[in-house]
């Protein structure tokens, strides 16, 4: 296993790159304030430690622009540690909702540069997300704070376009289009929510000869993910 | 930010500290097995050290070699330059192994620890990889090796030392006449790219500045790669193949059905991996 070490590594942070949970499920209020941390990644075959996800971070900042439209942002700590400043822009729009339920599209643009080398890369994204409030415990809809405590679950499918034809030494880049497949469940008591977060990661494209191990839920396809975030809102 | 660079590089070196170097005693992982057949007895065997200067410290470099140092101004001379891993009592049967080539002692075969394996000094470093090669090279020539008597051979990592010498002659103190590539990895950029879903530069990572697949475009003499179809780290599609392709000239290939990264003389069988490797120094 002569390159294993380096090239699990290698592989551990390029999946970190290109994969985080949803930011916002569904809009926030008109005129609040969020703020977000992400934990979590990818699960891999670590040697000698077993199958774990991978504790990755990020941190962000969301504003309800109105009832149906939320802005976002996000910063990379893990590949900053890498002189790589990586942030993700985008927002999460509802255009459909009722009663409980709603659909949500989060277009997201990815960023990122090389401090050193000056490198740039960008990657557009686009989540759409169906969420479903099965428990509200306390409903306060013409609050201030709207709903106070909920259940939600919500499955979605992300999208990441990447842009760039040619890849190293002229090779042809045969992923443009890069999908995952979540599902996931929020808890919100008062100002505060929790994020659990299940992905399949890629799951047309083989596991197979990727120097990492990836368990999947489709076998030699994929990845699996995990993530675990917090939202603190702010009114 | 631009004081600590980064990043990864030492990833890709893999190497461990002895205090000793043990060779047939040795009981820990090694590179390949190899049975008796392939003894080398002890009065051909030859500690070597060398003292490199890097980042202006004087250095010690531990090289083994197996032949007769009186011959070497007669003698056709492999330069074996190992991989990424552990130290030279990892890779002493594939050390033994190539001293066996057409028989015993028909060739010399030297190797060495870089910068930071085994028992040499210094940092694991791109450069002072390629420093501890040159001073291999400065040897070999101090005791009357030609570059026509000499041929170059790497493993994995040790591909990138061969490129860049070969590819290079100009800045070192020797050329081959002729080189061997098992399981080469075409550029560091690449492999971040072959192990992730996008296209990404190299730098987001690593400083490495390792690419083979553009150094073997300035390589003029024979080649032979020899690369396992089942290498799951360096594939053939990704690496090897790109360095055949991107090499000018002569040029020859053994791609051996059922090989992994570091197996593929065993899957081989030594008899018709030697007789290869043979034929194409020979011929």
């Amino acid at each position: 296993m002569i390159l294993k070490s380096f090239l699990i590594f290698i592989g551990i942070l390029l999946v970190s790159f290109s994969c985080a949970p949803s930011r916002f499920v569904r809009p926030l209020e008109k005129g609040s304030h969020a703020i977000q941390v992400h934990l979590g990644g990818p699960i891999a075959k670590v040697p000698g430690v077993g199958a774990i996800p991978l504790p990755l971070t990020s941190v962000g900042y969301g504003y309800g622009l109105n009832k149906n439209l939320t802005l976002f942002g996000n910063v990379h700590p893990t590949a900053m540690m890498f002189g790589v400043g990586q942030l993700d822009i985008g927002s999460v729009w509802c255009p459909w909702r009722k009663e409980s339920m709603g659909i949500t599209l989060q277009p997201t643009l990815n960023l990122a540069m090389d401090f050193y080398t000056g490198a740039k890369r960008f990657w557009p994204q686009l989540d759409v997300n169906y969420f479903w409030d099965y428990a509200r415990l306390r409903t306060k809809p013409s609050s201030s704070r709207g709903l106070q405590k909920s259940r939600t679950l919500y499955a979605g499918m992300s999208h990441w376009i990447d842009p760039y034809p040619t890849e190293s030494q002229g090779r042809k880049n045969q992923q443009f289009w890069i999908p995952s497949l979540q599902l996931g469940h929020l808890w919100q008591r008062n100002q505060w929510v929790y994020q659990v977060e299940l992905k399949a990661l890629a799951p047309i494209y083989s596991n197979e000869n990727i120097v990492v191990d990836y368990p999947s839920f489709l076998g030699n396809r994929g990845a699996a993910g995990l993530y675990f975030s917090v939202n603190y809102l702010i009114k | 930010m631009v004081g600590c660079r980064k990043r990864l590089d030492s990833f890709l070196f893999n190497p461990s500290v002895l205090s000793s170097y043990a060779l047939d005693s040795y009981s820990g992982e090694v590179s390949i097995p190899v049975d008796d057949a392939y003894q080398v007895p002890g009065s051909s065997i030859h500690r070597i050290q060398w003292t490199i200067i890097s980042e202006g410290k004087p250095t010690v470099v531990h090289a083994l070699y197996v032949g007769d140092t009186n011959r070497i101004d007669q003698d056709t001379v492999l330069l074996y330059c190992h991989g990424n891993k552990d130290h030279m009592d990892f890779y002493w049967p594939r050390q033994k192994l190539y001293s066996h080539l057409g028989h015993l002692g028909r060739f010399g075969v030297l190797m060495f620890d870089y910068p930071g394996f085994g028992m040499s000094e210094g940092k694991p470093t791109e450069e002072n990889m390629y420093q501890s090669t040159e001073a291999a090279l400065r040897w070999l020539k101090s005791h009357g090796l030609s570059g026509n008597r000499m041929v170059m051979m790497g493993f994995s990592l040790g591909s990138a030392a061969v490129c860049e010498v070969a590819g290079n002659p100009s800045r070192f103190s020797l050329s081959p006449h002729k080189i061997i590539l098992e399981a080469p990895f075409a550029s560091a950029e690449i492999l971040i790219q072959d192990g992730g879903l996008l296209s990404m530069p190299g730098s987001f990572l690593v400083d490495l500045k390792i690419d083979n697949a553009t150094e073997i475009k300035k390589v003029n003499v024979p080649m032979l790669w020899i690369h396992g179809l089942d290498d799951s780290f360096l594939t053939v599609a990704s690496h090897g193949q790109l360095v055949y392709d991107n090499k000018p000239g002569q040029k020859q290939k053994a791609l051996v059905p059922g090989g992994a990264h570091e197996n593929t003389p065993y899957v081989m069988g030594y008899d018709v991996y030697l007789a290869r490797i043979l034929n194409f120094i020979t011929l």
